[in-house]
């Protein structure tokens, strides 16, 4: 755990780096590939950790108490390096197969969602 | 899938979110360029003075191990434009929470929202005695809300009302995809 009042952790955690290429939703849902952390910095492997089980960047960046540009670049990475996948919202390309550019446009996935509000228990 | 919660400052956001969220509304921070220019400076991290940090606040209600719903409250500032772009991408839509004491604050969101081209219904928060005072009807002439547009009542701390909101909102989104279909 860093504390985001301090610059200079941060900037150890992102290993000095300013930006990414990497245009991530932050509620984007991110989820672990390959479980190994070994070789990871202690952010990275905490990272692989809780994405066993789909998270969006942003949830993670409150978790963890790391900035989301933090975040982001931590996961451009991971990605990179094939220990995390991201289901995103805005990639059409990866969402090709289901034929919608987005799960909003998904009438089957609209239709489970709104069922399943109305039966959440409260 | 995701939901944006949206209104004037002190309106409810973060009381509807917690009230209906299995996570106490965590808030992360996100820092953004004062400039703002390109859309990947938006969230660049960047040491020195020329960043601001903005912090939006949301909850998680997973609906089952496919679907889970993050509800997130919006900052509206103009600065954190490029913030808002990238939480619209993908939306199932917005609820825009109105106070009838603060006119003017709901104008500003309910135009922001129209201006990022999502669908979204309206919500108003009935503080005190204002549900007797405004009917939906005058509510609606008042702040020249669309005649397609839901409007209903919604008390930001009853689960049960906050549950049939969004229920609402996913429903009037199916309706406009079934009249126009996207892409």
């Amino acid at each position: 755990m860093i504390d985001p009042d301090v610059p200079d952790g941060l900037f150890m955690v992102v290993g000095g780096r300013s930006g990414t290429t990497l245009r991530l939703d932050p509620f984007a849902l991110v989820v672990t590939e390959r479980a190994d952390t070994s070789g990871l910095s202690l952010e990275q492997a905490d990272i692989v950790r809780i994405c066993d089980r789909p998270i969006a960047p942003a949830e993670l960046g409150a978790r963890l108490g790391i900035p989301l540009g933090a975040v982001t670049i931590l996961l451009a990475d991971l990605v990179d390096q094939g220990y995390i996948a991201i289901r995103s919202a805005d990639r059409p390309a990866k969402r090709a197969a289901s034929g919608f550019a987005s799960p909003a446009d998904d009438r089957r996935l609209l239709e489970k969602l709104r069922v399943g509000l109305i039966n959440l228990p409260v | 899938m995701k939901i944006l919660v949206t209104g004037g400052f002190g309106v409810g956001k973060t009381t509807l979110v917690g009230s209906i969220s299995e996570i106490t509304p965590l808030t992360t921070e996100a820092e953004m360029t004062q400039a703002g220019a390109g859309v990947d400076e938006g969230l660049e991290l960047r040491p020195d003075k020329t960043t601001t940090t903005v912090a939006f606040d949301f909850g998680r209600i997973s609906i089952d191990e496919q679907i889970v719903l993050y509800l997130f409250g919006a900052p509206g500032q103009k600065r954190f434009h490029a913030l808002w772009e990238r939480l619209c991408e993908g939306a199932v839509g917005a609820i825009v929470l109105v106070d009838t004491r603060d006119v003017e604050g709901s104008f500003a969101a309910l135009d922001r929202v129209e201006r990022a081209g999502l669908p979204y219904l309206v919500a108003h928060n009935p503080f005190g005695d204002e549900a007797e005072r405004w009917s939906l009807e005058e509510i609606r002439a008042s702040l020249d809300i669309d005649a397609g547009t839901p409007l209903l009542r919604c008390d930001a701390r009853d689960p049960g009302q906050v549950r049939t909101t969004l229920a609402e909102l996913v429903a009037h989104r199916q309706r406009l995809l079934e009249q126009e279909p996207v892409g």
